[in-house]
């Protein structure tokens, strides 16, 4: 299955690559972080690692090696966050406020970073967003490198570091459940 | 249940994909400011063309090396094919050349090609080399 992105395009520069690039791995970020502050962070240093580590290889490389740096620094920031949530709960240190203001920001796009009310179907959009950041992270990644930068199972599977029957049972459990969540919409 | 026969629902999955891309166009202004920011600042870190660099340099100077000897192997020096008659001796080139330029004339005048084919123009050369081997011995 591809949706339609060039695979072959020929970027002519680093600059070219990541000015292409940047829009839609802040939004995976986003999806993945549910903070626009983090999100831009972890587009930074992925940027920054492959201009500083990779950018002598060749141009058509250059995705695959972004978006697996792009994954990593996703799944490190799962990690903390998932430390740091332990600490939290080990001292009993969140209250029903802020348990709120957590659930709030899972959903960056509902408040200062919402799609574009122009858009003609926004309603989908949100419930998008929501479904896509309730799925697990390696479900979501797989299904975003899948079916919005059309990637096949083989090149999915080298960015995720995993097996291509994995990817195709994350792909097919990611699908189902927003197939599932999204079914008013369709 | 193959992946392919769950992905019949391309329907959702290119909605899915069209959503997303309009997301990206519609960011605010301000996160497109930081990202256009944040490649800017990272493309000023990034490493120098490797002009110097050696691999660039190194493969350069094979690829002229092994160009140099395939002409040097293919066309040798003309020094080299003259040096030859310098070690004939003299005199033996003084006796042997006027011969075999005279048997080349011969044999190239396009006039004398029936004679060249005839068996008796052998004998009579033959004989006449015979005569000019006694009178240079003498």
């Amino acid at each position: 299955m591809h949706m339609g992105r060039d695979f072959d395009k020929q970027y002519l520069s680093m600059n070219h690559f990541l000015a292409d690039i940047e829009g839609r791995a802040f939004r995976m970020a986003q999806i993945a972080t549910g903070n626009r502050d983090d999100a831009l962070e972890i587009v930074q240093d992925t940027m920054m690692k492959l201009v500083q580590k990779y950018s002598q290889h060749p141009a058509t490389e250059w995705k695959a090696l972004f978006y697996s740096i792009l994954n990593t620094r996703i799944l490190d920031w799962h990690r903390r966050q998932s430390v740091r949530n332990r600490f939290r709960s080990w001292l009993n240190w969140h209250d029903e406020d802020e348990e709120v203001e957590d659930a709030l920001a899972q959903h960056p796009d509902d408040a200062n970073h919402a799609p574009d009310v122009k858009l003609q179907d926004s309603q989908f959009m949100a419930s998008l967003n929501i479904a896509l950041s309730a799925l697990p992270l390696r479900q979501q990644q797989v299904f975003l490198l899948r079916v919005w930068e059309g990637m096949d199972i083989n090149e999915t599977a080298a960015i995720m570091c995993c097996s291509a029957s994995s990817v195709k049972t994350h792909y097919a459990r990611a699908l189902e459940r927003l197939r599932e969540k999204l079914e008013d919409h369709q | 249940m193959s992946t392919e026969s769950i992905m019949e629902p391309t329907e959702l999955e290119s909605k899915i994909k069209t959503s997303l891309d309009a997301s990206v166009m519609a960011l605010d202004k301000d996160t497109q400011r930081a990202l256009a920011s944040i490649r800017e600042k990272t493309l000023k870190r990034q490493p120098a063309r490797p002009w110097l660099n050696f691999n660039i340099w190194g493969s350069a100077s094979a690829v002229a090396l092994s160009a140099l000897l395939a002409i040097l192997f293919v066309s040798p020096p003309h020094h080299q094919d003259e040096s030859l008659p310098h070690i004939v001796s003299q005199q033996n080139l003084n006796h042997e050349q006027p011969e075999q330029i005279n048997m080349l004339e011969l044999l190239t005048n396009a006039e004398d090609l029936e004679t060249a084919t005839d068996p008796d123009f052998y004998v009579w050369i033959d004989e006449i080399l015979a005569t000019e081997g006694v009178n240079n011995a003498v």
